[in-house]
């Protein structure tokens, strides 16, 4: 897939919306607009179910194999993978609003 | 007299009175399991519930006798002695570092430092023995160094009454933050330690029963399957994640307060180390 | 050298309960060093021989498929309490005990 410039524009730009100011260099990756935004909203997600030391493993683990499928440059992938990483994260912030087990 | 002496009188008072209402709370709460339990297991001694899950099952304590006559082993605590009885850089030994010895100690762990604000476990105290004679600390997580010495240096304290005390506003806290961590849901599937080892404690999940919370605490390290040492703080870590939750670190705040909270349970039983599990 | 063997050999009413460990390492040969990534040779105990009173009760074969300090229990018959109880194992790199009990 040819890399599109307007890829790296929107991903430099997603993560300046994110707000992160400590984002390591990420590779700029051969995907979709679409999928580099899902991308970069998993990352966040995560990071903050992190944050809020409520990380669940299989979340990370969706979020390692969206890498992997972006590095090889596989979008749908990558946006498949993405949402449930971030479905995931965001139930896991859920979480730490739940009641106390009686 | 004035206000500010007024406060700080009021202030001593409240706290007095808040850490005496400390200790009824923990011991409470280990009351109200020891009632739950023996209400649920009839004829179960209180004394065995050292045993966990074997005591659920007779073909397995049956299996963990046999397992007891003649563990596979020891070459690990005698290992653990050598690095017990092995003085440290500065010619001290670990015995120098507790009182008696180290014997008959292990149940006094872990404890709250009013000094340092935080919960001390053992481990944090033979690390403290290493760094004040001139050593470095052990990993926590490291079964070869920390889960080695402490198999044996904790079996020096066998037949101990476990003896966790929570006094003072500080201790209170850490308790209770261990507290929360013990009925809190994590993971993705949703567990809480309280919804296997209380609300289903002597059913099974899979194939092997599940332990009661008291007595759980008495017999770390020990040995799983041919001989696999595991610390206390590496089975939160397998437990968290087997409900799917990223684990802590062995050694963290949050698993030290677990632990405390998780001792005061077994408070009035002997310790046994070096015992064997599945 | 230190003794790798112990043995535990008590009267249960008139059957003898013969109990061995052997602190042994038994390499199968296919484990690899975690630290330097090569794989460890194979050391393991071959053969085992128990008599009871002057007569072999048992022997054995083992191989790499028993495990890391190989415990052995057994009963044995027509033996009484006084008899000696003498355990011998070789391994595969030439290596063996001889260790000595009484039947409780």
């Amino acid at each position: 897939m040819v890399r599109n410039g307007w890829t790296t524009v929107l991903i430099g730009l997603s993560l300046l919306m994110a707000g992160c100011a400590e984002v390591p260099q990420r590779p700029s990756y051969a995907i979709t607009p679409e999928a580099a935004l899902a991308l970069v909203s998993a990352q966040a997600d995560v990071k903050a179910s992190q944050n809020a030391k409520y990380a669940w493993t299989t979340a990370i683990a969706a979020l390692n194999d969206a890498e992997k499928a972006a590095a090889k440059g596989d979008s749908a992938a990558v946006i498949r993978l993405s949402r449930t990483a971030s479905s995931l994260a965001k139930a896991s912030i859920e979480q730490t609003r739940y009641p106390l087990v009686q | 007299m004035t206000m500010k002496r007024l406060i700080r009188i009021l202030s001593t008072i409240g706290a007095v009175a808040f850490g005496a209402s400390a200790v009824a709370g923990a011991e409470d709460d280990r009351r109200h399991f020891v009632e739950l339990y023996q209400n649920r297991f009839a004829g179960i001694q209180l004394a065995d519930y050292v045993y966990g899950a074997l005591i659920f099952s007779a073909d397995a304590k049956a299996q963990y006798d046999s397992m007891m006559v003649m563990p596979p082993w020891q070459d690990v605590i005698e290992q653990g002695r050598k690095m017990w009885e092995t003085p440290l850089k500065n010619g001290n030994t670990y015995a120098s570092c507790f009182p008696s010895e180290g014997k008959n100690v292990g149940g006094n762990y872990p404890y709250f430092d009013d000094k340092l604000g935080k919960v001390v476990t053992f481990e944090m105290a033979i690390n403290r023995c290493r760094r004040d004679n001139g050593e470095a600390e052990y990993k926590y997580d490291d079964m070869a160094t920390m889960g080695t010495l402490t198999v044996y240096a904790r079996s020096l304290s066998d037949g101990m009454s476990v003896n966790i005390k929570v006094e003072g506003v500080g201790a209170q806290a850490a308790y209770e933050t261990g507290k929360r961590f013990f009925y809190s849901r994590r993971g993705q599937l949703n567990f809480a330690c309280a919804n296997c080892h209380v609300g289903n404690a002597g059913n099974r999940v899979r194939n092997e029963f599940l332990s009661p919370v008291i007595g759980q605490t008495t017999h770390w390290p020990l040995f799983r399957g041919e001989g696999d040492l595991w610390t206390l703080q590496r089975r939160y870590v397998a437990c968290n994640a087997l409900t799917r939750a990223v684990p802590f670190a062995i050694g963290s705040e949050e698993y030290n307060n677990l632990e405390y909270f998780h001792s005061y349970m077994s408070n009035g039983l002997p310790m046994h180390t070096a015992v064997w599990r599945k | 050298m230190t003794q790798l063997t112990k043995i535990r050999a008590t009267m249960q009413v008139d059957v003898a309960d013969i109990r061995i460990i052997v602190t042994h390492p038994m390499e199968t040969g296919q484990r690899k060093d975690p630290k330097t990534g090569q794989v460890v040779p194979p050391h393991f105990i071959k053969n085992v021989t128990v008599t009871v009173g002057g007569k072999t009760v048992m022997e054995a074969q083992w191989s790499q498929a028993v495990s890391k300090n190989p415990y052995l229990g057994f009963r044995v018959r027509g033996a009484k309490a006084g008899d000696k109880v003498v355990v011998h194992w070789e391994d595969n790199k030439g290596e063996s005990e001889t260790t000595e009990a009484t039947l409780a």
